[in-house]
């Protein structure tokens, strides 16, 4: 029983790391109908950047997760004018092998600033570890937990209370009528770049000190946040987050009691029976 | 021989009766046209034949089989063809790509046989190529056969959706609003088309168009939001009370009220 | 009764579709001369002949990609996966059963026809981008089963010693010889793309692609045909696979991934769809590309990244779109069999 807590706990917690990871797919997503295969690629870079910020300036953890987040949503959102506005429209082809391209540029990138040899992104909690009775909590994982619920509701209140989520809003529920509402779309899009950038980066940060940090190290996350944004339901801020938590607890179920490695069969397959049976996934689409 | 039955056709879009209890016939070699205002079902009644909707109650015959529920390329295989309202060519094809994509969906040859290039398989391609080239001749597009359909100005297009449905043989011919958007001219030609189809199919039309309805059709029926509301012939439908009133309730036609 | 404007119309038409039916032909005999030119030229160097077996191989997996993404418009990242199932397959089946490469051949087709068909039914329903982020899903599963599925598959440590095949009691080694059935592979495959484009079938996948809709309206029947069509472009991709693991004697499920599925599908894009001639150009150029560029070897993800960013940018008809090409491409229309479908040829 108690092993069985745990590794519910354990799912509990990584979802936090699953839902935030997502998140910034799913508003690509469903706001700009986007199918961006670069999202691993943001998630890595947040890490990496973080890592340069603390190696050069010395400052602490949480500095360096704030400027990660800045700078990759600074980036993110140049993309918008300089790729993908161009693309829109143009059926989902050509986002899709736009954003593997830059997803090998980013990656690459990485590969070329940094260096392909392991490296380690410090924090203070990592080796943190907090006991509820006999179950153990990860301290870098309740931290994740945390931080994650925090930027979820930022998220929510972002989105439901300014007028830049206003136009988000409607934005993802039909292009043609916002334009013709006044919602200027380019900024709207950029504005969702910088967002999913600033979010995805943010996960990087806070979930690779468990890990080493390698430039592939986004790919399976991207992966998996495909399956965690199908089955939440595209465009469906809670529903990413439930999915989250759902498939991470599913899946340390899993590694803890059927074998490892199970996971990516279990998501995927998972994953295209809801595209199949219910493609609106647990909350359809309506952020 | 009655070409078409439809009785008591009902159709619901969540809380919206679209169509409710709809009943007509169609007989052999007739032109009967389908009217109404805006909203009033006409298009849907049209998808639910054609197979691209499936019915919530009701049943449609096709010449006495019973194609209720049928897929849409089904029914078509059996002697139905229909245009859209939005206008659905194959844009990257040429004119003569898309007649002649449709008039091989007839052929009696099969993929197979095609692919290897047997004789018989060969020689029913040629035979199509005649068939396509009298059909653009037919609706007036042979000069345009080598242009991208997409690239076709309007009125060509709408030609061209007639000249697909009728290179897969039809028996019935199912038009949506074929001279929308035409100036009186191009209409007076669509109208000659029609004409010049009835001795070999069987037409039924969803027009706005006043002229084409009492100039072309032997029957007119009026749908208002879903219902059935006048089935006759066109002079006496154009004096019927719940026709005029239905129309000044929603889009006047001052033909109509002629 | 026709006017002089529609008679010269139907010259013209005429004239060019002569002219592109024998334009096809004629590059699809250059290609094949230069296919099996090719040994003469490098026969020696073991090096570059398994260079050019490689680029071959690419060739075929394109193409099949080629005739469900090209010609139905499926998009699909699912082809390693394909490709990984036919190659274990016939490993697998060569072994048990001492069939040896013929057998297991014949077992790749009919495995990865049969396994098409059955994730196609669900999956070739949906729609736009549900459909391509299915076929990753497919991808990956397949790739994970293969690698986990240890006591059939032998997991990670893959399949060693794969019987060579034997013809007419030679056994058919790397080399020139094995070349020269992939060739005939290659070819047959190229043939058959040919000739589904020239006639009834090309037609209606067309159409399939082009508006659904109005496909099913002129009664062709969609589904069956796209399910029909994606596990005939599985088939050839698990052939291929066939051949590539008698090849190369040993395989692992490393090699069957995701990244070589979009390999594959941005050769398909750089030849243009559904064009037969571009998308064999296309694939030479992939595969040789990075042995050529050894030098800037260190950038190669970053350019190859940045290639296909501009690709979609700027060339979204690929190869056949460039204005050069154009030039033999005839509209398609015929007057006379063998004109072919619009886009099709280089």
């Amino acid at each position: 029983m108690q092993e069985f807590l745990q590794h519910v706990v354990n799912g509990l917690l990584t979802g936090g790391g699953f839902a935030l990871a997502a998140l910034g797919l799913t508003l690509i997503f469903g706001v700009l109908n986007i199918v961006n295969f670069a999202h691993g690629a943001f998630y890595a870079l947040g890490a990496y950047v973080a890592l340069s910020f603390m190696g050069r300036t010395g400052l602490g953890y949480f500095l360096a997760l704030v400027v990660s987040m800045v700078v990759v949503g600074a980036f993110a959102s140049a993309l918008d004018p300089l790729i993908f506005r161009r693309l829109r429209g143009k059926g989902e082809l050509p986002t899709i092998i736009a954003s593997m391209g830059l997803s090998l540029i980013m990656v690459d990138g990485i590969r070329l600033l940094w260096g392909a040899a392991p490296q380690y992104l410090e924090s203070p909690y990592v080796t943190e570890v907090i006991r509820l009775g006999s179950i153990i909590i990860n301290g870098q994982l309740a931290l994740v937990f945390v931080v994650a619920l925090l930027l979820v509701g930022a998220l929510y209140l972002f989105i439901e209370k300014t007028w830049m989520g206003l136009q988000i809003r409607m934005l993802a529920q039909d292009e043609v009528a916002a334009q013709l509402m006044g919602v200027n779309i380019h900024r709207t899009a950029a504005a969702t770049w910088a967002i999913s950038g600033a979010l995805t980066a943010a996960a990087g940060v806070l979930v690779l000190p468990v890990f080493a940090l390698n430039p592939f190290v986004g790919d399976s996350a991207g992966l998996t946040s495909f399956a965690v944004v199908i089955f939440g339901g595209v465009g469906s801020v809670l529903g990413t987050v439930l999915a989250g938590f759902v498939l991470a607890i599913g899946q340390s179920l899993a590694e803890g009691y059927l074998i490892s490695g199970i996971t990516e069969i279990v998501a995927f397959t998972l994953m295209i029976l809801v595209l199949i049976l219910r493609p609106k996934g647990l909350l359809g689409k309506g952020a | 021989m009655s070409m078409l039955d439809v009785a008591h056709l009902t159709k619901h879009f969540g809380g919206v009766r679209a169509l409710d209890d709809v009943t007509f016939s169609v007989a052999s070699g007739e032109v009967v046209g389908l009217i109404g205002p805006n909203g009033a079902g006409k298009t849907t009644c049209f998808n639910v034949i054609a197979g691209a909707l499936k019915p919530t109650s009701g049943t449609v015959k096709f010449a006495g089989t019973d194609v209720t529920g049928w897929s849409a390329d089904r029914i078509s295989r059996l002697g139905v063809a229909r245009t859209f309202q939005n206008i659905a060519m194959f844009p990257e094809l040429t004119v003569w790509d898309n007649v002649y994509a449709a008039a091989v969906t007839r052929m009696k040859a099969g993929y197979l046989q095609c692919v290897l290039g047997l004789p018989w398989a060969r020689a029913e391609a040629r035979t199509l190529e005649s068939v396509v080239w009298d059909t653009l001749a037919l609706v007036g597009l042979a000069e345009e056969a080598d242009t991208v359909s997409s690239q076709l100005p309007y009125g060509y297009q709408r030609r061209l959706e007639i000249a697909r449905a009728l290179a897969t043989r039809p028996r019935l011919i199912l038009l949506d609003e074929p001279v929308a958007g035409m100036n009186a001219s191009e209409t007076a030609d669509i109208m000659a088309l029609i004409r010049k189809l009835r001795s070999e199919h069987t037409v039924l039309v969803i027009e706005h168009d006043m002229s084409l309805v009492m100039g072309v059709c032997d029957r007119v029926i009026v749908l208002d939001n879903g219902k059935k509301i006048a089935d006759g012939e066109p002079d006496t439908v154009q004096r019927d009370e719940r026709v005029i009133q239905a129309y000044l309730g929603g889009d006047i036609d001052a033909e109509l009220i002629a | 009764m026709q006017t002089t404007v529609a008679q010269d119309a139907k010259t013209a038409i005429s004239e060019r579709a002569r002219k592109s039916t024998r334009s096809s032909l004629l590059a699809i005999a250059v290609l094949a001369l230069v296919i099996f030119a090719i040994p003469v030229f490098v026969g020696d160097s073991p090096y570059l002949m398994q260079v050019a077996v490689t680029t071959l191989f690419f060739a075929a997996l394109a193409q099949s990609l080629n005739l469900v993404m090209g010609f139905a418009g499926v998009v699909s990242f699912a082809q390693a996966a394909f490709y990984g199932i036919g190659a274990y397959t016939s490993a697998l089946i060569a072994l048990h059963f001492g069939v040896g490469f013929w057998g297991g051949f014949v077992a790749a087709l009919l495995m990865t026809f049969t396994l098409a068909i059955v994730l196609g039914l669900p999956t070739l329903r949906l729609g736009g981008p549900y459909l391509a982020i299915a076929t990753i899903g497919l991808q990956v599963i397949i790739q994970s089963v293969l690698l986990r599925w240890t006591s059939l598959t032998n997991g990670p440590a893959g399949i060693n010693n794969i019987v060579a095949p034997t013809l007419f009691g030679i056994q058919i080694r790397q080399g020139v010889s094995y070349y020269l059935m992939v060739a005939v592979w290659l070819l047959a495959i190229i043939v058959l793309l040919y000739r589904i484009s020239r006639t009834r079938l090309g037609y209606e996948l067309l159409a399939t692609r082009e508006a659904e809709g109005a496909a099913l309206a002129i009664g062709v029947p969609v589904s069956r045909l796209r399910i029909a069509i994606f596990a005939l472009s599985a088939a050839l991709a698990g052939g291929t696979g066939s051949l590539y693991a008698h090849y190369i004697g040993s395989i692992d499920p490393y090699v069957f991934d995701l990244t070589l599925s979009a390999t594959v599908l941005v050769m398909v894009l750089l030849g243009g769809r559904a064009s037969i001639i571009g998308v064999t150009i296309g694939a030479a150029i992939l595969t040789l590309l990075p042995e050529y560029l050894q030098a800037v070897s260190n950038y190669r993800m970053v350019l190859y990244g940045a290639g296909m960013v501009i690709l979609t940018l700027f060339f979204p008809k690929g190869l056949a779109g460039l204005a050069i090409l154009r030039r033999s491409i005839g509209r398609g229309t015929r007057t006379e069999p063998g004109g072919g479908v619009a886009g099709v040829d280089a």
